[in-house]
């Protein structure tokens, strides 16, 4: 049998975790596995996590110069983050409905309140680069976005820790 | 990340209450000399809130003060914003449109369009920025003659005729045309006098113009490229302003500066001063900041953007300039807070009622900047010795119907040859007069 590849590997803990929890067959209960597709609200939602970040780094620009335009692109970011944000939680829940039973993913409560904290930060975040000037910025506008990419950042530390630790248990 | 982004499975509920209460604040609080200025508040969901358009129906006028009639002199025309009369009678309506150049920079300009598209009416697609002559020659209020008088102009706003020389304030440009006694349409080519800062943003373009006693001197009024320095303090260069403009060379200067958008620029007749009425910001609350009529003092400065009534420094603004704050003056009397005062005029004829003389009548557009309508009407401002004397009160109302849905929305205003008051009303496609009567 071929060993699967380093990313690869990485997508088949992340399935066999959700097995096991589910009760599902794992990786090494049927080999070759199925292959790792990626849903749209993944795809959807990695854009909206960019949006984020770039957010936080044209509010900072905005911060230290005073500079309208980068408040501009804050306000575009931040928006654009919220929008693909609710549009990604749209099309999981879609995802959710429709798939059978037995393949549903639901994600476990730490992962799921920290995407809901982040959709409402950037819902927030939205309304309040919608004003004019300085004050779309700093202060609230500049917290609530480096909130949002701390968020962010906890939760992947969180699922990297997670992912090492299930990555010793498969494969001591 | 995946298990993140499957977490953004479930939408939360929102229950994001929306700002629009306008508590109990009494807005006549806010006229007269000494407003009420409550505490600075910024939103998370500006209030908009414009009357949708139902227009007038046959028959219909607004209402007026006790002693007053009102009938519509000219009715069809293409948002007729202001009104300017000619020495021999001859009435001038200027229809103007903006230019529609500014950019939607941010998402919020996309969504403030759309709304805004919802309730502004008012002429369609007609053919607009031109000016129509009304002449009413037995003055009968009812005009013999309507001819175009000038065409194709760029978003056009005052008009001012000193001697032979008549100067009409385009968005961009102050042009001199040669005028004759009697003519009901120009069509000689125009001289640009001065170039006035226009697109491509041209946030605030009306462009109001009113000639010095002397005749040597026009003043125009140039507003603000923003709410408050959102597209950049560079966008403001030698904006929120009154220029004085030599009629004889063109050259300028700024005579006062830090007004916001100023408009409805008048002399008042007993001290010849210079007055306008002025649109201040938008969101930092549905009771700020009170819009306002003052005296234009040679150099000036009325606050715009750093400051508001003095030293009520506005945080929007970065970076803050404590220099000018310092120096920055209040004006002379407040209106309330949005109701958008366009147009001013001075009333030194006799036709109206005594109490008229001497006093200020201001054509208040009416606000969409806070949940409970303020303006929409007409107002009189009472004049003692060249300052305001008493409390404005209502003279023209109406102009919204009993479900706030606008028949009208008065701007400009302007004395005729009898002594009339005249309105114009961009949303009404009307210019409406008032006589003594009832």
């Amino acid at each position: 049998m071929k060993e699967p590849g380093n990313i690869r590997r990485v997508f088949l803990l992340e399935r066999n975790i959700h097995a096991k929890e589910n009760g599902m067959a794992t990786t090494e209960d049927t080999y070759p596995p199925a292959l790792h597709r990626h849903t749209p609200q993944e795809l959807i939602a990695a854009f909206a996590i960019a949006c984020m970040i770039g957010g936080l780094l044209t509010d900072i620009a905005y911060w230290k110069s005073a500079e309208f335009l980068w408040a501009d692109f804050s306000a575009w970011l931040v928006s654009t983050s919220a929008v693909a944000a609710v549009v990604a939680i749209l099309a999981a829940l879609i995802g959710h409905l429709v798939a059978r039973p037995r393949r549903r993913l639901v994600p476990r409560l730490p992962y799921l309140l920290a995407g809901i904290l982040v959709v409402v930060l950037a819902v927030f975040n939205t309304l309040i680069h919608s004003r004019d000037a300085w004050t779309s910025v700093v202060p609230w506008g500049l917290t609530l976005s480096a909130a949002t990419v701390f968020v962010l950042l906890l939760t992947a530390i969180w699922r990297m820790v997670e992912l090492r630790r299930a990555d010793r248990e498969v494969q001591p | 990340m995946t298990s993140l982004r499957n977490a953004l499975l479930l939408l939360p509920l929102l229950g994001l209450a929306s700002a629009c209460s306008d508590d109990d604040f009494d807005p006549q609080t806010q006229i007269g000399a000494d407003p009420e200025l409550p505490e600075q508040q910024q939103y998370l969901f500006p209030p908009m809130h414009i009357a949708s358009v139902v227009g007038w129906k046959k028959d219909e006028t607004p209402a007026v003060a006790p002693g007053l009639k009102i009938t519509a002199f000219a009715t069809g025309l293409q948002h007729p914003r202001s009104v300017y009369v000619l020495p021999n009678g001859d009435v001038l309506a200027v229809e103007s449109k903006g230019p529609g150049t500014e950019p939607a920079r941010r998402p919020k300009d996309l969504v403030m369009g759309w709304i805004q598209s919802l309730s502004t009416g008012g002429g369609g697609d007609q053919p607009s920025n031109r000016i129509t002559l009304l002449r009413d020659a037995d003055g009968d209020g009812v005009p013999e003659v309507k001819s175009v008088f000038l065409d194709h102009l760029d978003s056009p706003f005052g008009v001012a005729l000193v001697g032979n020389d008549l100067y009409v304030a385009n968005t961009n440009a102050i042009m001199r045309y040669p005028y004759r006694t009697g003519e009901t349409a120009i069509t000689a080519k125009p001289t640009m006098l001065t170039a006035l800062p226009g697109g491509p943003i041209d946030h605030h373009w009306t462009k109001s113009l009113v000639a010095s006693p002397d005749g040597t001197k026009l003043y125009v009024g140039v507003g603000s490229n923003s709410n408050i320095t959102e597209n950049g303090i560079q966008a403001e260069e030698n904006r929120a302003a009154v220029w004085e403009i030599d009629r004889t060379t063109g050259a300028w200067r700024i005579f006062a500066s830090g007004l916001r958008n100023p408009n409805g620029l008048s002399i008042e007749p007993v001290t010849k001063q210079l007055w306008a009425v002025v649109n201040e910001r938008d969101e930092l609350g549905p009771n700020l900041v009170p819009d306002y009529m003052t005296s234009v003092r040679d150099g000036a400065f009325y606050g715009w953007p750093y400051s508001y009534y003095g030293q009520h420094v506005d945080p929007r603004v970065m970076p803050q300039r404590p220099d000018l704050v310092e120096k920055a003056i209040a004006p002379d009397y407040a209106l309330g807070s949005h109701v958008a005062p366009l147009g001013m005029t001075f009333y030194a004829a006799g036709a109206l009622p005594e109490k008229y003389r001497g006093g200020a009548f201001v054509g208040e557009h009416g606000s969409w900047n806070r949940q409970k309508f303020n303006g929409y009407k007409v107002v009189f401002v009472p004049f003692e010795d060249g300052r305001p004397s008493g409390k404005a009160e209502d003279v023209v109302t109406g102009f919204l119907d009993k479900d706030d849905e606008a028949r009208g929305r008065p701007v400009g205003v302007g004395v005729d040859a009898k002594g009339a008051l005249l309105i114009a009303d961009d949303v009404g496609n009307t210019v409406w007069r008032v006589t003594a009567g009832s």
